[in-house]
């Protein structure tokens, strides 16, 4: 059967039912952070199985010139040279940024704020938002209870057997 | 000193995106400096080449992500930063020094001795 309509194919409906349970429900999921000045430096969000990454690229800037702070459910990223570079000569070009920046990210409901952790290198910024313990994805054993003998399904079958 | 357009460049570079650095340049009496920012180069992958006045600068974006990674939110380049300068005779070629340190690129193009400004020395004769 080949659906007429993507959004009354099955596979599909049951996709939006698991976006509307990930959304409503847990929460869980970054909202997209807005870039409002395009001077802004460029921000990525990754997620993996210990939590989720943020990297900024802040060419120039040293850890002590950047700061990380959560209030509420809001992570907030500042930036701000400390001193201006001191150059003798004429400018003849002048395109990187001087200004101060400051970048915001909602943080989802699944993570632990207090184990964040931030590191630097090449001019990126790296900040490391670890899940919350019971956020963490795990596998939920299957117990099939037979006549014989009783097994955990999730192992991975061996030859021993 | 001028720029010429990366997408009309014939340095071999391959079909990966190119994106344009932003760059200072600075006058100076000694040489001309380009700070050019490259925020997640590896200082290794760097390559600043120069020939017949032209100086360029090729930097492949080292990819970050892992296998493990799923990708929520991207607003950074994927690609190659490049940037071709065209370099008057004012500057030693061969004394071209190249720094990456925190993601910027500072390159030194010493002016050679003789196009440097100097104060000529008046030879005062007191007789």
């Amino acid at each position: 059967m080949i659906p007429t309509q993507r959004s009354s194919s099955p596979v599909n409906r049951l996709r939006s039912e698991m976006d509307e349970l990930f959304n409503g429900v847990f929460g869980n999921f970054f909202q997209q952070p807005t870039r409002t000045r395009s001077s802004d430096p460029a921000l990525d969000i990754f997620e993996n199985a210990d939590g989720y990454r943020v990297e900024v690229a802040v060419p120039g800037l040293s850890l002590d010139e950047l700061d990380v702070s959560v209030a509420e459910n809001t992570m907030t990223i500042r930036g701000e040279r400390q001193g201006e570079e001191t150059r003798g000569g004429t400018y003849l070009r002048r395109e990187r940024r001087r200004t101060g920046f400051q970048r915001a990210v909602m943080l989802p409901k699944t993570v632990n704020p207090d184990g964040i952790e931030a590191s630097l290198e090449n001019g990126i910024l790296t900040i490391c938002i670890p899940r919350a313990e019971a956020a963490k994805p795990r596998q939920i054993e299957v117990r099939v209870t037979q006549a014989v003998e009783s097994a955990p399904v999730s192992e991975t079958p061996t030859d021993e057997s | 000193m001028t720029q010429t357009n990366p997408t009309h460049s014939s340095t071999g570079v391959d079909s990966r995106q190119l994106f344009r650095p932003d760059v200072d340049l600075l006058d100076s009496e000694h040489e001309v400096t380009i700070i050019a920012d490259l925020p997640g180069v590896t200082g290794e992958d760097i390559r600043v080449d120069y020939r017949d006045g032209r100086l360029s600068l090729q930097a492949p974006v080292a990819e970050r992500s892992t296998e493990t990674d799923q990708l929520r939110h991207r607003e950074s380049l994927r690609g190659d930063f490049y940037r071709e300068f065209r370099i008057s005779d004012v500057i030693e070629p061969g004394a071209i020094e190249a720094e990456y340190r925190d993601g910027v690129l500072t390159l030194h193009l010493p002016k050679t001795a003789s196009r440097r400004p100097r104060q000529i020395e008046v030879q005062v004769s007191s007789n």
